[in-house]
This record gives structure tokens, sequence and C-alpha cells, in this order.
């Protein structure tokens, strides 16, 4: 793949791998260096991680997909066609891996009233407000979204990847990326105001609640 | 459109997109300059994206790290046994998660974080189940599928409650690959830093650590083999077992089923089959024989009096604490099993103490002494008192901390 890389090699292998391209990595993987595909899950596991956790919403199935995505990755580097960047490829499979998951569990509400019961189902009133709250709230109303809109608010929104970039990582159209992200940013407004109100109106009644207590 | 009538957050959001088509578009912000509360959804959707925007990026937790990197050493293992590296569905292999669950050590210990990564890991499916392979097989299917939804003129400002309304119409040819742009972050950014990896500081590299790292065990002397004293109860057990690679784990398991005098080849050199074959833990000869060629071949030839030494690896991070205690449940609880050492510095190293201690150890670890790599090595200093002598050394065979005494009960 790259003639370069074995040039870069060295008797110090570990220093020379950290130097080595994400391509270049695969390629060695590919032909049987067994350091190789270890250094691109350094490189990327964290990256992987905020995308599964926050598509999944949940830790341990957030867990379960990462794991589950590195394990093919490492098994399928062959079908990396090198038309994409290696990190396109590696979000590819960690974000199907999640999008799989979702399906196979696949309820969701419809209507938006019902989006935001579920929500509130899911978000435990906060006794203070926080980043820790918000943070709560979010992954909660995110969770009440159809997986496809989900994973593109994800990668665009949150992980800040531009639409073209999401675009390769989803393999649809940009239009269809952005199309996503409209419509999720849409059922999300609903969710996360009331869910905002929610705690106002709970930190004013306990506020009151103190005072009354207090004297 | 004005007066009552106002656009729905959907429209609003796809004219932010620029989604709309143009006349629509002028339509919709013709309404926006003169419609406080479209004016407000609008503000708020752009709230959302910097809400989205805001959350902090999680790391990966030590624990996930360290079971991605078992699940990949086990890769590297059926891999170096010959596997293809897309074996298909049919591939057979242990469940590794299913023996490992009735270990002793899976069980009773208080081993802070890579506890709760071994808890999970005894939870997970064999890998083997065919759901990983087909990912993006499936995952396309489905979007094949889910984005099917019947189309209906979309880009109007029609209303829409927000159930089936079809993916963005104009751009549907799909198996586009679009270029990647330079624009906003970049999928290839700056790598993620390295973690420490206190606990397993070779467990992302499973091929090292089984080919010139050995993984458990006692010493031997002149072919019998001393063994520690072994809790069977509620020693702490601290060994990171498992964790640097599918040999240490086969080496292990079988350690804790059979007799202590069961000195096994758990090390990348021996033959994988061996490796594999060990934790069905039903022939001990089996193991037993290919293990003495090893130690004497790696080990034997470069210790004096014919000594052959097995080490740990915990990867345990001792303080002076520990290592004045009661080392029984660090070193006593070692399992037997594990394979000699490939390493002709580290094998230096232990003759060279061996010599300067006159005895031979009664347990070795690789691991770390304050935070830093350490070879912590025992040797009786009174059988009688229950007192042991722990020294330890760097990876240069320095002395990291004067010797000291330790209690062994």
């Amino acid at each position: 793949m790259n003639p370069q890389a074995d040039n870069r090699t060295s008797p110090a292998g570990h220093v020379a791998r950290s130097a080595l391209s994400d391509a270049d990595l695969l390629h060695r993987h590919i032909n049987g260096d067994p350091q190789a595909f270890s250094e691109l899950v350094r490189r990327h596991r964290d990256r992987m991680w905020a995308v599964a956790l926050r598509t999944l919403g949940d830790a341990d199935e957030a867990a379960d997909a990462v794991q589950d995505a590195f394990v093919s990755a490492y098994r399928k580097a062959e079908s990396f066609r090198g038309e994409a960047a290696v990190t396109t490829w590696l979000h590819r499979i960690v974000v199907n891996a999640c999008l799989d998951r979702m399906r196979r569990k696949a309820v969701r509400p419809v209507a938006d009233d019902e989006l935001i019961e579920a929500a509130e189902r899911d978000t435990p009133l906060p006794d203070h407000t926080g980043d820790r709250e918000v943070s709560l709230e979010v992954s909660a109303a995110l969770r009440l979204l159809p997986p496809d809109q989900r994973a593109a608010l994800v990668l665009v929104d949150m992980m800040g990847y531009s639409v073209e970039d999401a675009a390769a990582v989803l393999e649809v159209p940009s239009g269809t990326v952005k199309s996503r992200c409209a419509r999720g940013r849409a059922k999300l407004v609903p969710i996360l105001s009331h869910l905002r109100n929610r705690s106002e109106r709970a930190r004013v009644s306990s506020a009151k609640g103190a005072r009354l207590r207090d004297g | 459109m004005t007066g009552d009538t106002h656009y729905d957050l959907e429209t609003l959001a796809e004219l932010a997109e620029g989604l709309l088509d143009d006349a629509t578009a002028q339509q919709v912000r013709d309404h926006l300059a003169i419609c406080d509360p479209c004016g407000e959804a609008l503000a708020d959707l752009a709230g959302v994206r910097e809400v989205l925007a805001a959350m902090p990026v999680p790391a990966m937790p030590l624990g996930v790290a360290l079971r991605v990197d078992k699940a990949l050493a086990a890769e590297a293992e059926r891999r170096r046994a010959g596997a293809p590296l897309d074996p298909g569905p049919a591939f057979p292999e242990p469940d590794w998660d299913r023996i490992m669950a009735d270990a002793p050590w899976e069980t009773g210990a208080p081993w802070e974080e890579p506890a709760a990564a071994g808890e999970r890991v005894a939870d997970l499916p064999p890998l083997e189940s065919p759901r990983l392979v087909p990912l993006a097989a499936t995952a396309s299917a489905d979007e094949a599928s889910l984005d099917g939804a019947p189309v209906a003129g979309a880009s109007g400002p029609a209303k829409v409650n927000g159930s089936h309304r079809p993916e963005s119409p104009a751009d549907e040819e799909s198996g586009t690959v679009v270029p990647l742009l330079a624009s906003a972050k970049r999928l290839d950014g700056p790598a993620a830093d390295e973690r420490p990896q206190t606990a397993a500081p070779e467990a992302a590299s499973a091929d090292d650590a089984s080919t010139k790292r050995p993984a458990l065990g006692v010493v031997a002397e002149d072919g019998s083999i001393v063994a520690p004293k072994r809790r069977t109860g509620s020693a702490r057990r601290r060994w990171l077992v498992s964790l640097s690679s599918v040999a240490a784990a086969a080496a292990v398991v079988a350690g804790g089923v059979t007799v202590t005098n069961t000195v096994l080849a758990g090390g990348g050199q021996s033959t994988p089959q061996h490796a594999v074959a060990a934790p069905s833990a039903s022939a001990p000869a089996e193991r037993t024989e290919p293990t003495q060629e090893t130690l004497s071949a790696d080990v034997g030839g470069q210790q004096e009096r014919g000594s052959r030494f097995v080490i740990g690896e915990s990867g345990y991070n001792y303080a002076d604490a520990e290592l004045k205690a009661n080392l029984v449940a660090y070193f006593g609880s070692m399992p037997s099993g594990g394979s000699a050492s490939g390493d002709a510095k580290l094998n230096r190293c232990i003759s060279k103490l061996v010599a300067a201690e006159k005895s031979d150890p009664i347990g070795i670890d690789r691991a770390y002494y304050n935070g830093n790599e350490a070879l912590i090595m025992l040797f009786w200093h009174n059988r009688s008192q229950d007192l042991v002598k722990v020294r330890v050394v760097s990876p240069e065979c320095k002395n990291l901390r004067k010797p000291g005494l330790a209690t062994w009960n």
C-alpha cells in the first residue's frame, strides 16, 4: 500500500510503529505484524468509544459494540479498500455495530408526546442542575430518536465531523446526512425543552420546600 | 404564511441545513421576518446543536480498553494458530469466558478497576456468535429497508408530524462515496493519547506478551518444583490473568484446576494447539511433557544448578507497604502454570540475583513498583519464621529499593 512503510521500519519497532500512518498500520496488520492493529486501536479507541457511547446511550451496550467492532475490523481488515481513510472505515464499523444493536431492540415510540413521556421515564429528576444532568437529559433525549438520525447527530453535532465525513462513514449522500440531522434536531427541541422545564420546576419547588422546611 | 400559522420545527431545521428549494426557503424566510415564535423555534434548533456540541467527550474507560485488548489478543492467538483473518462464522473456539468463570480468581478478587473488566468479560457471549461477522452487510441491508419509506413531495413547507418522512429526495443517488473534505474535525485527526495501562502493560500487544514474555508460574528446582504455599480459599488473587494473551489464559486455567506440580508451556513459543487444548483440563500429561522441554531449553541452560524459573507477570503496581506485608496473597496464589522466559536479559538478571542471594527464588513477578516497571523476586530469609527477602530491580537489573523483608504465611 505504501512502499515507504518498510523504510521506516527500524530495530526499535515500537517507536517506528507509532510514526506510521493508519493505512500503513492496517497494511502491516494484514501482512502479519502482530502489533500493528493494537497501535491502531490505541490511536482511535477513545473516539470510537465516544461515538458508541453517544449513539447507544448506554455504557454496557457501547462496550459490547466497540468490542464487536474492533474484533470485526481486525478480521476483515483485508476488506479495507483504501478508498477512504482508515478512520472512516473504523468509524463505519463502529457505527454499524451500534446501529445493528439498536435495530435489534428497535422499540421506538412514534408520537412526540410518547417521546416525551419516555424521556421522562428515562431521566431521573435531578436534585440540582449541572453538567451531569444536562448530559443525562441529552442522552435520554437522543435515545428516543430513530437510529439513523441519532447516528447522524452524534457524528455531526456531537463529534463535530463535517457532513461529508459523516456521509462517508454512514455511506449515504451528504444530503441524507443533513436531512437526518435536521429531523433529529427538530425532534430534540421539544424533548430537551420539556426536560429542561421539568428540571426548572423541580428546582423551584424544592427551593420552596426548603424554605418551608427551614422556616 | 402569516398570522396564526407557523412552520414546524422540521421545516425550520431543513431551512437551516439548506435543504429547502429556493422558493420555499424564501417563503419561510419571509415568514420568519415577521413571526417571533418561529424565530424562537429557529433559535431553539440552534440551541440543540450547541447543547450537543457541548457534551463532554468521554475517554474509553480502562475496563473497556482492557476488554477490547483481551478480545483482540484472542483474535491474535487464533490468527497465529493459522486462522485466516476472516474465518467466517463457523470457526471453532473454546468458550474462554465460560471456562474462566469457574477459575478461583474470577470469583474472589478485590482487584480495583480491572476487576470490573473481568466481570464484564465473563458475561460476554463467545466471540464466534454470528452477529460479529456480517455487521456491515446487515447494517446496509437495514439501511435500505429503513430508508425505503414511500417518498412524498417532501421539500415543501408541509406540516409533517415526524413519523415517516422520506430521506432527502434530492440526494438519493446511493452508493456514491463522498470524498472527505478538510472542513470541520477530521476523522483522522490527532491520535488519542497513550493510555497508561498500569494493570496490563502488555495487554494491547498480545503477541508480544506471549512470544517474548512468559505468563505465570513458580520455581522449579532440579526438575522438581518447589511449590509455594497456596491459599485455596480467600487469598487475594491479584493476578491479572487472561488479559495479556490467550496463552496466558490457557496456562492459568490449567494451573487453577490441576495440581500445583504441573508446569506447562503456555507461551507463544509453544504450539497454539497446545494452548488451546490446555483449558479443557482433562489430561495433565499432555500439558506436562512439552513444558519440561521448553523450560530446559529456555532457562535451564542459563541457570546455575539447572534451576528453572517461571516468571509471573501480574502487572500489579506494588508499593512499599505491600512489599513489607504478607506476600502470600500476591505470590502464593500465583498459579503454577506458565512458561519459561525467553528473554535473555531477564534471565541474566534473575541469575545474577540468584547468585547474589545464594538461593532460589520463591516467586518472581514482572510487575510495577511505584509505577515503574520492576522485577520483584522473593527469596527465603527465614523459613521457620515465614520471612522472605524481597528484591525489587528495574528491567536493567538495578535495585529500585533496598532489599527488604516481608512475611509469608
